[in-house]
């Protein structure tokens, strides 16, 4: 961090009014939010200071951020008065230090150099981060020792024997993203319930700081703390972080089970914490805290395949359901589809227009006739005439005007080069009257059938009509054939057909959502009844 | 690639599509009971 002392401090509330989470402009046109207040001893110095730098010195420190990677620092220093300190994070690599000790040489003197007892059993042990370590678990008896004191105290006795072998053990080293990190810690987590634990690996590296790999149900997430804050929505369920709006997730507690190795706060078995999840797949937003501080961290979902292969693991815990943040192999399929869906349904309907436009729709034959139902039946021979061009639909249009009665006709429609006949039944009916509702009437005079691929040539028809022999006396009907009439089924099966495979991957990405969502009290795809119910 | 496999069947579809056209085919042809065979089979004549 790369800061300098604000002269103005006239704005700087007291420190009894300093909250949690407040924001306060401590210089024009910047709002800042405090992630913690804590008292703070000096424990030593070197060098040139503007103020006197003494080991012992005692502040009051808040640490402030806000969401453009600015931070502040207030410093209340009793007689000395308020000091406060803006500026910003910066790489260790963009300060371009020259002339500097071989820091992971020093490192390995230090830990070969520094062995300590544990104060519960008088285990052996060396810390891996000396400087940084603020506790250390011991791996005889469990105990948490603090290490901020060269006098080593307890900070807790474990409460039971428990035994966790860490998947990844403290000391391994492993390079991922570039960085080579090493295993200095090891944390079993859970709800307040004990139901849902997870496992925490703390990583160290002497040039980028400390890491965490989060493992939950065989998912893995690469975790930092935040530099940069996130700020909430207006409705403040949601927060949103670059341009990118996390849902929230889960809001609840976290207990420490069992640690093991080094922290670089002074954790307890048994610590509980509020703890806050928000998610946009890869990534997970966490706030933890109580009501002195509010630490929040970014996780990137990374496979187990990497982390494995970082470390040198031979097996790994095999996946269970969706993490919260698993990036969902539907999504982009899905947009893809759904671009390529819209891209075939314009050329489909373009096509479709084309043929509308060209259809020829013509009138082939039209003939009137009559008939009696009670007469015995006899067949009815039409003209001939002549179906245009080569494969064509054929439209088979049949009209009666009818009233409460219904009419049916076999049809041939007769090849007269072939003397081959295409056979088919076309009917009405209709019925009418009036009830207690009012007028009423079901069916149609009118109905129409299409004949699909009929050749071209010289035609006529036969055909037998029949009707209700109850009802005696003439009845007509008319019988209109079109030629290369406009499809529209085609059109619609062939939308369906292109539908299927989208429909499908989305459906399956909707369960994968659910999937996702179905551990968390606030998913949006629970009922409502179910809502009511809780 | 299965994108790829999708627009590949997408297009073979919109194939099927103008063929069917171009022979007058209709999918809802499928349903009905016409059936081509000897005159006048099955029918009185007079």
């Amino acid at each position: 961090m790369l800061s300098s002392e604000v002269k103005e401090t006239a704005d700087i509330p007291g420190v009894s009014d300093i909250k949690v989470g407040k924001g306060y402009d401590l210089a024009p046109m910047k709002t800042f939010f405090v992630d913690d207040i804590k008292e703070a001893v000096c424990v030593g110095s070197e060098g040139e200071l503007p103020f006197k730098g003494l080991s012992g010195r005692k502040t009051v420190s808040v640490d402030l951020s806000n969401n453009a990677g600015e931070f502040a620092c207030i410093e209340y220093a009793g007689q000395e008065g308020v000091r406060l300190y803006i500026g910003s994070y910066v790489d260790f690599s963009d300060l371009q230090f020259y002339n500097l000790r071989d820091l992971t040489a020093n490192i390995k003197k230090i830990r070969s150099a520094q062995l300590f007892k544990c104060p519960s059993c008088g285990g052996p042990f060396s810390m891996l981060t000396p400087g940084l370590t603020a506790s250390v678990a011991c791996k005889y008896c469990g105990s948490t020792i603090d290490a901020t004191h060269q006098t080593l105290s307890i900070l807790c006795r474990a409460e039971k024997k428990i035994k966790i072998k860490p998947l990844i053990p403290i000391g391994n080293k492993g390079t991922l993203f570039g960085i080579e990190w090493e295993v200095i810690g090891f944390m079993r987590r859970s709800d307040e319930s004990g139901q849902y634990p997870w496992d925490e690996y703390l990583l160290f590296n002497p040039f980028n700081g400390f890491r965490w790999l989060t493992t939950y149900k065989g998912h893995w997430n690469y975790v930092e703390t935040m530099r940069l804050r996130p700020w909430k929505d207006r409705a403040g369920t949601d927060v949103k972080f670059k341009d990118r709006t996390f849902k929230k997730f889960l809001a609840g507690k976290a207990k420490v089970v069992y640690v093991l190795g080094e922290f670089y706060w002074r954790v307890r078995t048994g610590e509980v914490v509020d703890v806050s999840d928000y998610v946009c797949p890869p990534e997970i937003l966490s706030c933890e805290g109580d009501s002195s501080e509010a630490n929040w961290s970014l996780g990137t979902y990374i496979g187990p395949q990497e982390i494995a292969q970082a470390f040198g693991l031979a097996e790994m815990p095999r996946k269970e359901g969706v993490a919260p943040n698993q990036p969902s192999p539907y999504v982009p399929l899905s947009r893809h589809l759904s671009l390529s869906f819209l891209a075939l349904a314009i050329c489909l309907t373009i096509l479709q227009f084309y043929f509308i436009v060209n259809a020829s729709d013509k009138e082939v034959y039209r003939g009137d006739f009559t008939f009696n139902p009670g007469d015995a039946v006899r067949s009815i021979v039409t003209p001939s005439f002549d179906l245009p061009g080569g494969l064509n639909n054929l439209s088979v249009v049949l009209y009666s005007p009818l009233n409460n009665d219904w009419m049916e006709a076999a049809v041939d429609l007769v090849d007269e080069k072939t003397n081959q006949s295409l056979g088919f039944e076309h009917g009405v009916e209709f019925y009418s009257g009036t009830d207690s509702d009012g007028a009423w009437k079901e069916g149609d005079q009118i109905s129409d059938l299409l004949l699909s691929s009929v050749p071209g040539g010289r035609y006529h028809l036969l055909v037998q009509p029949a009707g209700d022999p109850g009802k005696g006396g003439q009845k007509s009907f008319s019988l209109t054939l079109r030629r290369g009439v406009v499809m529209w089924s085609n059109y619609f099966t062939a939308l369906l057909l292109l539908a299927l495979y989208p429909a499908y991957v989305c459906f399956r990405g909707r369960a994968f959502e659910v999937s996702r969502w179905s551990e968390s009290d606030l998913s949006p795809y629970k009922a409502k009844g179910e809502e009511g119910d809780e | 690639m299965k994108v790829k496999m999708y627009i590949v069947c997408g297009l073979v579809i919109c194939s099927l599509f103008i063929t069917a056209w171009a022979r007058g085919f209709a999918v809802s042809g499928l349903v009905q009971s016409a059936k081509w065979g000897p005159q006048g089979h099955g029918q009185y004549h007079k």
